[in-house]
């Protein structure tokens, strides 16, 4: 335990944590700032304005055609229609351009909402202001719909919650890379890790200590992090928007979010800190993760196909935004994305894979050399 | 308090053979007092310390540190301090705050860090952070480290790296003073007058292994005190009488030379010479230094390890 609580001081205590939270946090703040200098919470007549608009556009339209057009052009343009220009009085002309020729939708028109909605922190914002009641509504954009009702021969896999708060925790995950690399990375460049053994010999305690203290400081500060965004947003559509949509199940959905979102930072601290020790060098352990973040998927579409439902990034990912993992198969001489298993399972993937590095990491630890 | 028995280090490498830093090394260090450990560089001494300490895993041999074996090191890790080569610390955090956290470990309060930050004179500088203090001030906090839990054996890997003259001399009194308060001090060093000054016994170690063991008298006697100086009104005709005899002397004033020969057989150069009419007037053995000692038991010797 006191080691624990040494560790933990240490994570509390380092510099470079406190510089990338600090970062982040102005970083959501002024992001939050943004948000709401852009939104508004004063709501137009939207369906009046785009009638007004089409109705401009359609004037426009009908005046350039009756002023300008020669007679042979009317003829041809009104046979494309089906109709007959020679046997049409000007005012069945017009009506024509009106009705066929110049129609314009006031859909098209019809500008965006300027407020900011309380769902978006859940969904993507298009979705976002047709939502009225999450908890009646939720199911049309998250998981839980009816595609996997078995019908199709095929399960297709559901893109999960799109919205801020997954989103911005999956880019959270870099964090928790960063912080969990440097934090054994720093002590093998400072030989501190030496002075640490000299007080504590056995090697696996040591290490599972680390990998403790640091998955729940990791997860602390992806939650804490998380929160403050959700909280800063959530503020801006109070006064900038709308929270009619919000119910106690809304909470529920981005308090499990947050908590997955928190479960994988923490874990990729993890598996930042077990490539660190082996590698015994943050740069490289950083550079190792990140890379297989930017190139994984390319490398299984080309190479090993039924890696995909297995990919660490993908399951984690697919964790917090409670998606699915999904894997390739051949619909009618296609490679597509289908279902392989659901978020739950893909938490459970990347524990296992998470496992294993630090698994491997405690192997080197306890046989190294430290000089 | 330490016993190494056949200990050996390799060190494989891809590009060749490998190295043997540590050959077939047997020590044993008993207490309480000051044992030196000296060698040349590359001769082994740190990596014997690691051995010690669990930080590298020896190729073969035994290591027993307070009894205890190396796999059992954690069971006696609390009376154990150890420095071993360079001061290393969290370069952003006070001195204070890295022995607050090393002191956490063992439940040390933070009024004994601050006893120990006076004891190696830190304590005006505490809160800086360790990257703004001198080497010898890093060096004073790393043996301070050492202090913290108050150990009944204390190893330090070249303590007086990066000290002053009154560093030295203030390293010097510390570790006399551990060994008066029933410690035992284990120490390398190539400070050899200070090892001299300070220790009760020596272990010299070359190419991995050890050449010489005892105490500081007795390492001196085995290879310095074969020689006696002869004071003479003419030293040069008492250099060719003693030659003429089957001694080895050299001339090394006008009224002095240099005779090799063991003290307790001195009389013989007295009855030679007096047997030519020629009468000394002072004959007295010569006292070596640890410093000839540990070139003429090393000379030639180049280390492999470190």
């Amino acid at each position: 335990m006191r080691l624990f609580r040494t560790e933990l001081t240490r994570f509390w205590s380092r510099r470079f944590m406190w510089a990338v939270t600090g970062l982040v946090f102005t970083i959501s703040t002024v992001a939050g700032v943004v948000v709401f200098a852009k939104h508004s919470a004063t709501v137009p007549d939207n369906d009046a304005y785009a009638i007004e608009q089409a109705r401009r556009q359609t004037d426009e339209c009908v005046r350039h055609f009756t002023e300008s057009l020669p007679d042979s052009e009317r003829e041809m343009i009104a046979s494309d229609f089906g109709f007959d220009a020679s046997s049409m009085t000007e005012n069945e002309w017009e009506e024509f351009l009106r009705s066929e020729m110049c129609f314009q939708d006031p859909a098209w028109y019809r500008p965006d909402d300027p407020r900011f909605f309380a769902t978006t922190l859940l969904v993507d914002t298009y979705q976002a202001y047709e939502i009225d009641d999450w908890s009646a509504d939720r199911r049309d954009y998250s998981t839980a719909n009816t595609f996997r009702s078995g019908v199709q021969t095929y399960r297709q896999a559901e893109d999960g919650l799109v919205g801020v708060v997954p989103v911005v925790a999956t880019f959270y995950l870099v964090i928790a890379v960063l912080i969990g690399a440097s934090f054994v990375g720093a002590e093998y460049k400072s030989g501190t890790l030496e002075n640490l053994l000299l007080w504590e010999p056995r090697r696996v305690r040591v290490l599972w200590t680390k990998f403790a203290a640091g998955f729940v400081s990791s997860a602390v500060l992806t939650a804490t992090l998380l929160t403050w965004l959700t909280a800063l947003l959530y503020f801006v559509a109070t006064q900038r928007g709308s929270t009619g949509a919000v119910d106690g199940r809304f909470w529920i959905d981005v308090g499990s979010t947050i908590a997955r979102g928190a479960v994988i930072g923490g874990l990729f601290f993890v598996a930042a800190m077990s490539v660190s020790v082996v590698a015994r060098n943050t740069t490289a352990a950083v550079g190792v993760i990140l890379g297989w973040f930017a190139v994984s998927n390319i490398v299984i579409e080309l190479t090993a196909r039924w890696l995909r439902p297995w990919e660490l990034f993908n399951n984690s990912t697919a964790f917090i935004r409670e998606a699915d993992a999904v894997r390739y198969t051949k619909i009618q001489g296609y490679w597509s994305t289908i279902y392989s298993h659901g978020y739950l399972r893909a938490g459970m993937v990347t524990a296992v894979w998470v496992a294993v590095m630090a698994t491997v990491a405690t192997a080197v630890f306890v046989r190294r050399d430290i000089d | 308090m330490i016993e190494a028995t056949k200990l050996q280090k390799k060190y494989a490498s891809l590009r060749g053979p490998g190295v043997t830093a540590v050959d077939d090394l047997d020590l044993v260090v008993d207490g309480p007092g000051v044992h030196g450990f000296l060698g040349p560089n590359g001769s082994g001494k740190t990596t014997t310390i690691r051995c010690l300490l669990g930080l590298v895993r020896p190729s073969s041999g035994t290591v027993k540190v307070l009894g205890s074996d190396v796999g059992q090191l954690h069971t006696v890790v609390d009376r154990v301090g150890a420095l071993v080569e360079t001061p290393k610390f969290f370069p952003t955090f006070s001195g204070r705050k890295n022995l607050m956290m090393l002191g956490q470990l063992s439940g040390i309060s933070s009024s004994r860090v601050d006893e120990v930050l006076e004891t190696v004179g830190l304590e005006n500088r505490g809160r800086d952070t360790f990257k703004s203090y001198s080497l010898g001030m890093k060096q004073r906090l790393a043996v301070g480290a050492t202090l913290l839990k108050d150990p009944d054996l204390v190893i330090l890997d070249e303590p007086a790296n990066g000290l002053d003259p009154a560093g030295i001399v203030d390293m010097r009194r510390l570790i006399r003073r551990l060994a008066d308060e029933g410690k035992t001090v284990f120490v390398s060093s190539h400070q050899l007058a200070e090892v001299q000054l300070t220790c009760d016994v020596l272990t010299i170690i070359s190419r991995g292994h050890v050449i010489q063991t005892g105490s500081v008298a007795d390492v001196l006697a085995s290879v310095t005190d074969q020689r006696v100086r002869v004071v003479i009104d003419d030293a040069d005709g008492a250099q060719g009488v003693l030659a003429a005899a089957g001694f080895v002397a050299s001339v090394t004033g006008p009224a002095s030379l240099d005779v090799v020969i063991a003290a307790s057989e001195a009389a013989s150069v007295t009855q030679v010479l007096a047997q030519t009419g020629r009468y000394l007037r002072a004959l007295e053995p010569m006292q070596g230094t640890l410093e000839q000692a540990f070139l003429e038991l090393t000379e030639g010797d180049e280390g492999a390890g470190s």
